[in-house]
């Protein structure tokens, strides 16, 4: 299908717009020259709208009116979208038609709108001139089916459905698998096959019929075998889709419990524990410490002074009488003793040798030896309590007697009791933590892994079981029918009857192995295609703007058995789409998709992208524009692409869209002036227009502010 | 350089075998216990210091334990020099001449100090350190 | 069979049709030119019973065909 021309009347602010679509083989490009907000995504719609009414605008449009919001409560206005293009049908003939699909909206007071159904008419143009089609709904269906109209009709954010998004994996290679399906006939093929095997079916029985009662029998019994090995082919595949599904379950599994046990929250929680399992076994040391102090405070000297302070006086207070009443001298051997040594006596005196205090501490010396044991006890006594009384005396002057020892011991027991209180409460908070972290999510992926893992071990024994089963049918099957063959040739059946069947079958074959190539082969076709002009796009491992892709580990792209396009990478790992690559590697690799798929169909349809050059800049936009617009080399079929493009991602792709474009046109919209556009335009309300300025220049129309920056010149109309 | 003579080597100590009784869960049995009391002794003298301090004194009845004798007293010496000077105090310089008398004093004051002691100590989580608490009203 | 350019399908049928043993002279292009007439039947919005029929009977003419084309040799 190749788009001729449009023309949009009334639909949001598109009040009159008409335009030609490039149809040149060397120049494949249409752009739409448009700002944001200038009426894109309105045309966008429009296409959309004209090919698959309401239900091929996205969900977020379909609450909304067709027409203008400017239009007045209660006057009916006429929505129509004619679009003119040619397509080679399935005949192989090339038809020119024009599609037509109009709406009647009458908005109400109450922001609603009272909405006509469609009118849809197809005229298939000839130069006899026009005729309607009938049932031209469903034709343009037939010829454009709506499940792909993410391939004809993209815009830059949803460009990337095919390989990301927040769609579960099985969804996105459903829309993979259907994007090749459709656009490789595979369905209308699948079907084709079917009818064929159904006529053979008939064909065979109603030679084994012509054959007589054996035959009868026989085909009959291969008939039975033949459903039995469907069905069985049925619930083999439901297996096999069950258990790819649990597969995938319990390798996300997987992969949270092994995110939850590595890295992350429970690693830091845990040094976190240790830390605090240190602290507290340092407190408990210190507590230890702590009473061990006091068991060695309750047996000390201190503690006696502490509580017999009074009677030890009294003692003292004994002595002392005794001294003074000389009972016991104020002197004792080993002090007097001690001071000869020292060559000083007490008073300061020297007691050198020779000296007269010497001689007369030497003759008190010989005094003492006289008195009698208890004088000399007492004497001892004396000396030795005097000693401790002044130790004690000190000890209490300087804060270190039993009432400040004390006082400090249990000052230092509360400090450790406080604090492993405080250490045993974050111990089990911390505690806590990591077991809700361990044990509810853990203990719940841990059994469901284990269970799914069970249930995959049964379905696998199940596949096994079935696989055996209907190789047995199978077994049976080819028996049977080597019996009914010869039965056959036996019966000495008309060459007619024969000759039919046979063709069935020739014909049954042929068509399931054309299918098996489009399935496996045309698959890796698109998929080799596809890593074709990714590469392309993405460039050399050695350029700059490899970068821009925030990966030059690409080694290239495919599509695997299941539908799902895996990016590869040089050191044979894969990169997940969906979190590895970055905006505009995204895009390309669409885009290089959607393309193979176009090429390796051969189907000319048209591409319509909205902003596909939105987070794509310099060498990458280039070659992205180069790539998606190269004209067919010989041999491809034409094909036709339409982008919309705003004045920045037009900016460094000039040339090309000089040497791609057969149409370059502009969208603005009145709102713009006077903030965008430079000149106001003959409007009382918002709407938009379309003006045959290319891409290098602008008119009273279109002209905007900054054009210049743009290197858009003004042109006179 | 000031050694003491110890004239209560030969003496026995003893401990009226009730107090005796109590008084083994509050004394230690190993390095890594925290019972009050390292030794018996320490316990006798603990007890004794309360006894001095309240003026109760109760003489031993014929059920005592000998727990040590006094040589005990010469690893701790200022125990010899507290002792003394409490007999001093107590009953004059003569007791000296009588190291049983002295032996048999402190033994009294110490019978009078165990009740009050183990008294504090019974029940408790934690006995020495409650111990450490009570000691003020110990001594009023 | 609407999306799938013509001629490539053609190109693959024409393809796999050669591995087919030949029943008659012209056997490999009437074969081919069957199951494009099968592909074809389904764009004729027929119901499926109308159009395996047809399909049936396509079979049947090309039986014919090939049966008379081998005799006529």
């Amino acid at each position: 299908m190749r788009l001729l021309r449009a023309h949009i009347q009334n639909f949001k602010l598109l009040e009159d717009v008409s335009l030609e679509f490039s149809t040149e083989r060397d120049r494949p490009l249409t752009v739409i020259r448009a700002e944001n907000g200038s009426g894109k995504t309105s045309l966008l719609y429009a296409f959309q709208w004209a090919f698959y009414g309401m239900s091929g605008l996205p969900d977020s449009a379909k609450g909304l009116r067709l027409s203008s919001s400017a239009n007045q409560p209660g006057s009916s206005i006429s929505v129509s979208v004619m679009i003119e293009f040619e397509i080679t049908d399935a005949y192989g003939n090339s038809g020119h038609y024009r599609l037509i699909r109009s709406v009647i909206e009458t908005p109400s007071t109450d922001d609603k709108v009272e909405r006509s159904n469609d009118r849809v008419r197809l005229m298939r143009i000839t130069s006899a001139g026009e005729d309607e089609v009938e049932g031209g709904d469903a034709t343009i269906v037939a010829w454009a089916p709506r499940r792909i109209r993410d391939v004809f009709f993209t815009d830059g954010d949803s460009v990337q459905s095919f390989i990301s998004g927040q769609v579960a994996t099985r969804k996105r290679q459903d829309r993979v698998q259907n994007a090749i399906r459709d656009l490789l006939g595979i369905e209308g093929l699948r079907t084709a096959a079917s009818d064929v095997s159904w006529a053979y079916g008939k064909l065979r029985a109603e030679a084994a019929k012509a054959g007589g009662q054996d035959t009868s029998q026989l085909e009959e019994q291969l008939e039975s075998t033949d459903a039995d090995i469907d069905a069985l082919q049925q619930k083999l595949d439901a297996l096999r889709d069950r258990h790819a599904n649990m597969t995938e379950q319990g390798t996300d599994w997987e992969k949270e419990l092994r995110s939850i046990r590595g890295v992350g929250d429970l690693d830091e929680l845990n040094v976190r524990i240790e830390r605090a399992e240190q602290d507290h076994s340092r407190l408990e040391r210190q507590r230890s410490v702590a009473l061990t102090a006091m068991t060695d405070a309750l047996k000390s000297e201190e503690y006696s002074w502490r509580f017999m302070d009074e009677s030890l006086r009294a003692g003292l207070d004994v002595l002392a009488e005794l001294a003074d009443r000389h009972v016991i001298p104020g002197t004792a051997i080993e002090v007097l003793a001690d001071r000869l040594e020292l060559g000083q006596c007490i008073c300061g005196e020297s007691l050198a040798h020779g000296s007269e205090h010497r001689a007369q501490v030497l003759h008190l010396l010989e005094e003492q030896k006289d008195i009698p044991s208890r004088r000399q006890r007492l004497t001892e006594l004396s000396h030795i309590a005097r000693q401790a009384e002044a130790t004690e005396q000190s000890r209490v002057e300087t804060r270190h007697g039993f009432e400040h020892l004390s006082a400090r011991l249990l000052d230092d027991f509360t400090d450790a009791s406080d604090g492993l209180r405080n250490k045993a409460a974050e111990l089990k908070g911390l505690e806590a933590s990591r077991s809700s972290i361990d044990e509810e999510r853990v203990r719940y992926l841990t059994s469901h892994i284990e269970d799914v893992g069970a249930k995959i071990a049964q379905a696998n024994q199940d596949i096994g079981a079935r696989t055996q089963e209907l190789e047995q049918a199978e077994r049976l099957r080819q028996k049977i029918n080597s019996d009914l063959q010869k039965a056959l040739n036996a019966a000495k059946l008309s060459g007619d009857l024969i000759m039919k069947r046979d063709v069935a079958q020739d014909l049954d074959n042929l068509a399931n192995n054309v299918l098996s190539v489009l399935q496996d082969d045309y698959v890796d076709r698109v998929s080799e295609r596809m890593k074709e002009l990714f590469m392309e796009i993405v460039g050399s491992p050695s350029s700059p703007e490899r970068e821009e892709f925030g990966s030059s580990l690409f080694a290239g792209v495919h599509i695997d058995g299941d539908f799902n396009i895996i990016i590869d990478t040089h050191d044979g790992k894969s990169l997940d789409p969906d979190f590895e690559l970055n905006g505009a590697s995204k895009r390309a690799l669409t885009l290089s998709f959607i393309w193979a798929l176009m090429e390796v169909s051969g189907v000319t349809a048209p591409r319509v992208i909205d902003t596909p050059l939105g987070m794509v800049s310099g060498g990458v936009k280039q070659r992205m524009v180069d790539a998606v617009t190269k004209p067919p080399s010989d041999g491809q079929p034409d094909f036709q692409v339409i982008l919309f493009l705003t004045r920045s991602e037009l900016r460094d792709v000039e040339k090309l869209i000089d040497a791609r474009a057969g149409t370059v046109v502009t969208l603005s919209c009145s709102h713009h002036y006077p903030a965008d556009l430079v000149f106001r335009w003959d409007s009382e309300y918002p709407v938009s227009r379309l003006c045959q300025c290319d891409h290098r220049h602008s008119c009273r129309v279109c002209a905007r502010r900054y054009d210049d920056l743009h290197g858009v010149v003004q042109r006179d109309v | 350089m000031t050694t003491i003579a110890n004239p209560y080597a030969s003496q026995d100590l003893f401990i009226a075998v009730p107090h005796h009784e109590r008084l083994r869960d509050y004394v230690s049995r190993s390095q890594q216990d925290h019972r009050p009391f390292q030794r018996q002794i320490d316990a006798w003298w603990a007890a004794l210091a309360i006894g001095v301090r309240q003026r109760r004194r109760i003489p031993l009845s014929q059920e005592a334990v000998k727990f040590n004798d006094g040589r005990i007293l010469a690893t701790d010496p200022w125990r010899i020099t507290h002792l003394e000077l409490l007999a001093l105090g107590e009953e004059g310089p003569e007791i000296l001449d009588s190291p049983s008398e002295v032996i048999r004093m402190a033994s009294e004051y110490a019978n009078g100090g165990f009740p009050d002691l183990l008294d504090q100590l019974v029940g408790q989580v934690e006995p020495t350190l409650h111990l450490m608490l009570r000691l003020d009203d110990l001594r009023r | 069979m609407v999306m799938f350019s013509q001629q490539r399908m053609t190109d693959e049928i024409r393809d796999q049709v050669a591995l087919v043993w030949k029943r008659s002279p012209n056997y490999h292009n009437d074969l081919a030119v069957a199951l494009i007439d099968v592909l074809r039947a389904q764009d004729q919005g027929l119901s499926d019973r109308s159009r395996r029929e047809q399909v049936k009977r396509i079979i049947e003419t090309l039986g014919a065909k090939t049966l008379q084309n081998r005799e006529g040799k």
